[in-house]
């Protein structure tokens, strides 16, 4: 039972060298038992789509627009409504109240700060 | 005595890129060119080895131009922060620029393109090295005139014309508030040298021989040219609600000026907001109190950004402007290291502070590496994918291409923060320094913003490796692909060696934020006539 | 130390105790534990028939699906991506085990428990979501969508609740290093027995089995998996050898994951740490007790829908966790 007493860089990179030695023995072992499908028919390599072809749908990858709807569309709605269509809405007249808003603040903060 | 080198470099490199111009009316093979420019990113990066080795051997050096002294003349003081920032960017720029023949091979304005990428570089590496406030003033100026003229390089684009143009507008609002901020400092100190305004605001002289005592009420002049030019300097580094200018203007650059620009620019403005806060008015000073407040609200808006950038990176359709939010999330980050100064979380000199500081640097050259390092990877990819930018069209380009694929995942992997790629160990001191300072929510908070970001390069990984192609790859030379390698053995090294790397830094942030260091500074900055 | 015995000894931890040979007996284990509790929560038998009360049952799984099934052929995705990925999952949860005090080769330094999360949460979520990309169907994309939304509320409940304990014991107990997985894992019973602290533990224990019961994709948060409303969800193009390592890194996950929980939340050895038998036992003991309450969870409810699923982690996780933080802040700066 030894304890290494190590600081944290040398410690994040001989933990990092134990993650590259074990996967590479998963790896190797699991090389070594596996086997590759002897293809058959050309419908072994197909995506799976329950049980259609590969043709009943537009395309086998997802729109990346679609990705992340269970956030952006659901749980986080208001806030992406908020943030990608109230905030960057790209109306310059925008951008000036916030930046103004922002100076105002540093210059009112700044005077406020040495006439009390 | 002072060494030639410092003062050397940024004049030479001004003549070298306003000659250009004048040889692009003799000379027409294109080829000239791109040697010319790589000729002259190149000595640029050996002349700021020469200094960073200089400057680590020998402390803080300063340079008098044409022999005036300071605070009459401009003298450029580089100290350890200083040279460490213009290595990395001179090193980055040389990158950039080799890879900048590849992709402008054909490219007839290319007199013009050099000219203004030389004339970026000449604008960061001044406002790195200078020590005199009116300078930085300049040499601001010069680089955002040149990344405004690279942003709409492409003149038949609106997009980018309207980028540049929006860019243009606020960033020369910005510059201008930041000389209304210097006029008030030359009004109340009668001095613009950065080293003399240490000494009047820290007091470790009080009457400077040449430019005299204090005039007027110098406390709320001082906080009001503070608080313009933080203003001034967040917009530099797009800093949440300076922002809305990035997401447009990086990405209609030309991809190597878009790396240059999310890589190497934002640093300018991080820096200018430490040696405002860190030296210039430092902990010791008169000013403290205010100093505190400003990096509590640098703080504030740190973390907006961070949010901001990590949110609105998981929904964009562009691949270049997901990017350039990401820029966003991190600077924000970088900037909730800096603002670790603040007496109200830690002191100086203390554990969390040096810690805070570290990690901020660190950070600033790990951004830098893999955020140009997936700019790079971008440009070859919408190359590929044959000049499209948009996610849905990438078609698993970087499938294809697996030294693509590799370099992708290498960036993604740095800028995600995770063991062994350098990206973690400078989260890790962000992390540990707040957890030290009593302030473990905002470490929360730091993982949040990195767990958001991770959605956004799930999208970008996604999108490069797994979407259908749809038309045929368009081939392109393995001389990007080098350069590809190079930056992502250096997010790699930028982990391995960091045993090396954050004892340097942490030794760096020391001697200059400590009091010892600080009166250094002005020592140099001051002395620098005598030793001639 | 010799520097040769301390690399056999750190072959030897990474390899076989508590390495990849351990966690693959643990893992299955507790795979076992599991199915047979779950299926007795539902008037079935679960495994019966290899090996006593089908304690061998996951195993035999296992080793068919790797060496007697084949590996698919892909057309639209890259099979060997998710092979490596999967290995670099098990070698990130093989490295984040030394940190524990299981270890032969014990790791601990100041703020350890940040590469712990690291290693145990990023590298290992990265590993999944990599894995599941990499086989382009419609129905692993969904999934892979949701799996993400879920992570990123998960993830930083997860580091919340346990910094908790590390925070409450570097500050108030003080012990040195300090916000180390090691000590907290040494002393955190301590917490228990301060009222002033035992409120924040409480909220932090519920938060962390409510992260882990999502990060492991476990009803009512089966989202990313849904059975028959994706197909089979993330998992739907995983078959032969592929499933068996995809199985294996998602017991693994539990594995580790319950093995915090034991060690952080409840004590670990405590009271037996000094008596090496007992020691164990009492490990194991409230190592069930984990596994229970999860397969307890697992079968109380239906499966939430995504925003509903978001909602809860936000309110019964990531909310209790920051509340024992604020908690804990004011418990340290009174002490």
């Amino acid at each position: 039972m030894t304890s290494l007493n190590l600081d944290p860089w040398t410690a994040t990179l001989f933990l990092s060298s134990v993650l590259v030695l074990s996967s590479l023995v998963m790896y190797l072992i699991y090389v070594s038992l596996s086997r590759k499908t002897i293809q058959t028919s050309s419908e072994y390599s197909e995506p799976y789509i329950g049980g259609e072809s590969v043709t009943a749908i537009r395309s086998v990858d997802v729109s990346v627009r679609n990705l992340f709807w269970g956030i952006v569309r659901g749980a986080g709605r208001r806030l992406y409504t908020f943030l990608r269509d109230q905030m960057h809405n790209g109306v310059l007249n925008d951008w000036g109240v916030y930046m103004v808003t922002y100076i105002g603040l540093l210059v009112l903060v700044a005077l406020i700060y040495f006439t009390r | 005595m002072y060494y030639l080198s410092i003062g050397v470099l940024v004049p030479s490199l001004i003549g070298l890129a306003f000659v250009l111009p004048l040889l692009g009316m003799f000379v027409k093979n294109i080829k000239f060119f791109h040697v010319y420019a790589s000729a002259a990113s190149l000595y640029a990066l050996i002349v700021a080895i020469y200094n960073f080795n200089v400057v680590v051997r020998e402390g803080v050096k300063a340079y008098p131009f044409g022999g005036w002294w300071p605070p009459i003349g401009i003298s450029y003081e580089v100290d350890e922060v200083n040279s460490l920032i213009a290595l990395l960017t001179a090193s980055v720029m040389f990158l950039i620029t080799l890879y900048s023949t590849w992709y402008i091979r054909d490219l007839k304005d290319a007199p013009y393109y050099y000219t203004l990428l030389l004339g970026l570089e000449v604008g960061m590496l001044g406002c790195i090295y200078t020590g005199d406030a009116f300078n930085l003033f300049v040499m601001l100026e010069v680089m955002s005139i040149s990344a405004y003229a690279l942003v709409g390089f492409y003149r038949n684009k609106p997009e980018a014309i309207e980028a540049a143009i929006k860019y243009g507008l606020f960033g020369a609002v910005a510059t201008t508030l930041y000389f209304i901020g210097l006029v008030f400092i030359y009004a109340s100190f009668g001095t613009l040298n950065m080293a003399d305004l240490t000494n009047k605001a820290t007091l470790f002289w009080a009457h400077n021989l040449i430019s005299g005592p204090y005039y007027g009420q110098v406390y709320a002049a001082t906080a009001v040219a503070l608080a313009l030019s933080l203003w001034a300097f967040t917009f530099k580094s797009a800093v949440f609600p300076n922002h809305f200018w990035l997401p447009d203007a990086h990405p209609e650059a030309p991809t190597p000026v878009s790396a240059a620009l999310s890589g190497l620019v934002v640093n300018v403005g991080v820096y200018a907001i430490f040696r405002f806060f860190y030296t210039i008015f430092n902990p010791f000073s008169v000013l403290s109190d205010l100093r505190d407040l400003m990096l509590l609200i640098t703080l504030v808006l740190g973390i907006a950004s961070g949010l901001i950038g990590a949110f609105m990176m998981a929904v964009q359709d562009d691949i270049k402007r997901l990017l350039a939010y990401s820029t966003i999330s991190h600077i924000g980050l970088i900037l909730v290291g800096l603002s670790i100064g603040s007496s109200l979380l830690s002191r100086p000199g203390s554990q969390a502070f040096v810690d805070g500081l570290t990690g901020a640097f660190y950070h600033l050259i790990n951004h830098s590496i893999g955020k140009s390092l997936l700019f790079l990877a971008s440009g070859v990819i919408i190359y590929m994918a044959g000049g499209t930018r948009k996610l849905d069209e990438l078609g698993g380009v970087a499938r294809k291409n697996p030294v693509l694929g590799v370099v992708l995942v290498v960036g993604v992997l740095q800028l995600l923060g995770i063991p062994p790629f350098g990206g973690f160990f400078s989260k890790y001191l962000l992390y540990a320094s707040y957890l030290e300072a009593g302030a473990p929510y905002i470490s929360v908070i730091i993982n949040i913003v990195s767990a958001v970001s991770l959605l956004g390069y799930v999208r970008l990984l996604y999108a490069a490796f797994f979407t259908i192609p749809r038309r045929e790859f368009v081939k392109t030379s393995m001389f990007p692909s080098i350069i590809l390698l190079v930056l992502s053995v250096a997010c790699l090294m930028t982990g391995l060696l960091s045993p090396t790397i954050s004892d340097w830094l942490r030794r760096f942030v020391e001697a200059t934020t400590s009091k010892e260091g600080i009166l250094n500074y002005w020592l140099q900055g001051y002395l620098v006539f005598w030793g001639r | 130390m010799n520097e040769l015995v301390l690399i056999l000894l750190t072959v030897f931890s990474a390899l076989v105790f508590p390495g990849l040979l351990t966690l693959w007996i643990a893992s299955m284990l507790s795979e076992w534990w599991v199915r047979k509790l779950f299926a007795r929560t539902q008037r079935r038998m679960g495994p019966s028939y290899v090996g006593p009360l089908g304690i061998l049952q996951p195993f035999a799984d296992f080793l068919k699906l790797l060496l007697v099934k084949t590996e698919p052929n892909y057309k639209y995705g890259s099979v060997r991506l998710a092979r490596v990925f999967g290995c670099i999952g098990l070698g990130a949860l093989t490295a984040s085990l030394f940190l524990l005090p299981i270890s032969p080769v014990r790791i601990a330094f100041n703020y350890d428990v940040i590469l712990f999360i690291y290693f145990l949460g990023v590298w290992v979520a990265v590993s999944e979501l990599l894995m599941f990309t990499s086989l382009t169907n419609p129905f692993t994309i969904k999934g892979v969508s949701r799996f993400s939304s879920i992570l990123v509320v998960a993830e930083p409940a997860f580091f919340t609740a346990t910094i908790v304990p590390v925070y409450l014991v570097s500050l108030v107990m003080k012990k040195e290093p300090v916000f180390s997985i090691s000590t907290t894992a040494e002393t955190v019973w301590g917490l228990w027995t301060n009222p002033l602290t035992a409120i924040p533990m409480l909220l932090a224990t519920i938060a962390s089995l409510i992260s882990i019961q999502s990060k492991l994709m476990f009803s009512p948060f089966n989202i990313p998996e849904a059975e028959q409303e994706l197909i089979a969800g993330v998992e739907t193009e995983f078959s032969g050898p592929l499933l068996a390592l995809f199985n294996f890194l998602h017991d693994a996950d539990l594995y580790v994951l319950s093995l915090v929980v034991t060690f952080l939340f409840l004590g670990g050895p405590h009271p037996f740490s000094n008596n090496l038998v007992l020691g164990v036992l009492t490990i194991i003991l409230k190592y069930l007790i984990v596994l229970t309450t999860i397969t307890v969870l697992k079968s109380s409810f239906g499966r939430f829908r995504i925003e509903q699923g978001i909602s809860t982690i936000i309110k019964y996780a990531f909310i209790p966790a920051l509340i024992a933080l604020i908690l804990s802040i004011v418990v340290a700066s009174f002490t």
